[in-house]
């Protein structure tokens, strides 16, 4: 591995680490793998979002993951892969991935740091920005999981939230 | 706050501009959107993207719309070939509607406090050209049925 991009991996992972532990959460910190797991949880809601950060040094990347707490079954993952294809078209930044394989939806972020000046704040939008997103999504998804709307009512939401 | 925004914005639309002047690329700004676009020929096909910095977000977003409007009849494959598509990309992805059936290319950096330098610009320039030209004719052969969903993973870019 190119020494500059270890390096300069190492150092994008310790503003992480720092913005951690600004806001004096708990996290479990995997520093060969530059990964770092937490979890918010929204207590109005009742549910809580697991978060998965990793720097790549060698792409000079900076992922954010949230996985969804439910898996799709197979017989869904069809009209799911329509509401997410919806969803996304509709967001500013990050977008939700699905695996077809298990039926684990994401949602994710990606930041490069090629060129690219960063400091605690950007971890603080990623973080946050991903929050309000997946927070706005969540009682929608797990509704079309449960079949208490149908695919067609997810589309309609969408367009109605936004109005 | 909002002053900061703005000068934020700008000053990543002045960066994107540079590192399109770099390249010698010939691009239309919108000054009052601070939005940039601009066609980059590939080895088979035409580019067209639109870069500008969301204020909202401090986020600078490059989009490359597909050249194809996908029938109604297929969308479904072709909702399924990007959600899988974009397990397998690390960086940008496809975003379709599955209502007008629009596909786009979309990257983001996020500039929230940060120093972007013309070489990412330029470098989400060389994803999104990356990106698309593996995909776009992969598209347009699903979108044919001159592929099969199980094929279009198949296929050497």
């Amino acid at each position: 591995m190119n020494k500059r991009l270890k390096d300069r991996g190492d150092e994008i992972y310790d503003i992480l680490i720092e913005t951690l532990e600004g806001r004096k959460w708990h996290y479990d910190a995997h520093k060969e793998d530059n990964v770092v797991l937490f979890t918010l949880s929204n207590s109005e809601k009742n549910y809580s979002l697991r978060y998965v950060i990793r720097v790549i040094d060698e792409l000079e990347l900076i992922e954010v993951y949230l996985p969804m707490s439910f898996l799709v079954p197979e017989e869904k993952r069809t009209d799911f892969a329509i509401a997410l294809c919806q969803t996304n078209y509709r967001l500013v930044d990050g977008h939700y991935v699905l695996d077809m394989t298990d039926g684990q939806i994401c949602f994710k972020m990606g930041c490069s740091y090629h060129d690219n000046l960063i400091g605690e704040e950007l971890f603080g939008y990623l973080i946050d920005f991903s929050y309000c997103v997946v927070d706005a999504h969540n009682d929608m998804l797990c509704g079309l999981n449960d079949e208490k709307i149908t695919l067609k009512e997810y589309i309609g939401l969408l367009y109605r939230n936004e109005q | 706050m909002v002053d900061d925004k703005v000068t934020q914005a700008k000053r990543v639309f002045d960066t994107i501009c540079a590192a399109l002047d770099d390249r010698k690329f010939n691009y239309v700004k919108n000054e009052d959107e601070l939005a940039v676009e601009f066609t980059v020929s590939g080895e088979d096909l035409d580019m067209p993207m639109r870069i500008k910095p969301n204020m909202g977000v401090q986020s600078v977003i490059l989009t490359s719309v597909i050249g194809l409007t996908v029938p109604e009849y297929r969308r479904t494959d072709v909702a399924l070939a990007i959600i899988g598509i974009n397990n397998l990309i690390p960086n940008g992805f496809f975003v379709f509607d599955t209502v007008g059936g629009e596909i786009v290319f979309k990257i983001a950096t996020g500039y929230v406090e940060c120093l972007l330098g013309k070489g990412q610009i330029q470098s989400m320039i060389d994803t999104a050209c990356e990106v698309v030209e593996t995909y776009n004719d992969r598209f347009l052969f699903l979108i044919k049925d001159m592929v099969s969903l199980r094929d279009f993973f198949k296929i050497d870019s």
